[in-house]
């Protein structure tokens, strides 16, 4: 990206000129995709909440400071809405949750990697592959929001620390120590899952 | 170094940080202790497989063209203001005014055709 390039998009941004907002999203539509994609493990939901990130940022980018990368802060306008999003869903899935465990242990991780290699196709990868991201995945989504986030954000994302620190507002220290956390539950959630068992979603 | 002490330096083991003298005693540890050595690999693998995940990641895309589904957002929710259609910019504010005009002038006519047939009956012989 040239250098000056950003500050002239934000500038551009604010006086609404819709070309650049065109650009914007041209731009970091498969980031911001791919970053709600693994918070909600739901092509269509992510496709639809990924839209609503740049509607947001189109009506919201006065408040962008410009002490951040714009990327930073689109990072943390698509964190905060995939976590409002799980929020709604799991409120609107609370009544039919007894079924849809029913229907989890009776396809077991089988159906958990179908579902994974479905909403994200990859043909090019053997049957064990996605069989392992399919329980990744899966195990992702048992995390709580904030450990999933920290996973997603570092291990799936590759941010860096100063980054993540940026995204969440959590101070370096705690970006360490939660995201390691984060990992020793993730890796729980997975030895739990290869061995055919599911555990509940972790609770906020 | 106890096996607790080898816990705490995984994260920086995972992002290869340890200084030189952190790395010896840490593989000492885990030579000395055959569950840490376990604990160490388990974690180091499954980070291992979420990189290759974040690897193809890259490739991931949206289904479709995220820009229209925006644009058709920004514009129904600014009530036009942004993001017009091609139609409504190509005939402006007052071209909108047409279907109103046309339906104006087919009442019109209408009520003229009736009234005079009413009194072209009336005046019949």
């Amino acid at each position: 990206m040239p250098e000056g390039y950003e500050e002239q998009l934000v500038e551009r941004l604010r006086r609404r000129d819709e070309a650049a907002f065109n650009e914007l999203v041209r731009l970091y539509q498969g980031r911001v995709y791919r970053v709600v994609l693994r918070m909600l493990g739901d092509e269509a939901e992510a496709e639809d909440l990924a839209q609503e990130v740049f509607v947001t940022v189109f009506k919201s980018i006065d408040q962008f400071r410009g002490e951040s990368k714009l990327s930073t802060w689109l990072y943390r306008v698509a964190i905060n809405h995939a976590k409002n999003r799980l929020k709604y869903m799991k409120r609107r899935a609370r009544g039919s949750h007894q079924e849809f465990d029913e229907v989890g242990d009776r396809e077991g991780i089988e159906s958990a990697s179908m579902n994974t290699s479905h909403q994200i196709a990859r043909p090019d990868q053997t049957l064990e592959a996605r069989e392992t991201e399919g329980i990744i995945q899966l195990a992702l989504r048992d995390l709580s929001d904030e450990q999933r986030e920290l996973v997603v954000l570092r291990d799936v994302q590759q941010l860096t620390y100063e980054e993540i620190q940026e995204v969440t507002g959590l101070v370096p220290g705690t970006v360490k120590s939660r995201l390691h956390r984060a990992r020793l539950a993730l890796v729980e959630k997975v030895r739990r899952l290869q061995h055919g068992e599911r555990t509940p979603p972790e609770t906020e | 170094m106890t096996p607790d002490e080898a816990r705490e330096l995984f994260p920086d083991a995972l992002d290869g940080t340890l200084t030189a003298a952190q790395q010896q005693a840490f593989d000492a540890a885990l030579a000395e202790h055959p569950e840490l050595e376990a604990e160490w690999a388990e974690l180091r693998d499954l980070m291992s497989e979420t990189a290759a995940m974040a690897d193809a990641d890259a490739a991931v895309a949206p289904s479709v063209d995220l820009l229209r589904g925006v644009q058709t957002k920004l514009r129904r929710r600014s009530g036009g203001r942004f993001y017009r259609d091609r139609f409504s910019r190509d005939v402006g504010r007052g071209a909108q005014m047409w279907p109103l005009v046309a339906a104006t002038v087919m009442l019109l006519v209408l009520g003229t055709a009736w009234y005079i047939l009413h009194f072209a009956q009336e005046l019949a012989p």
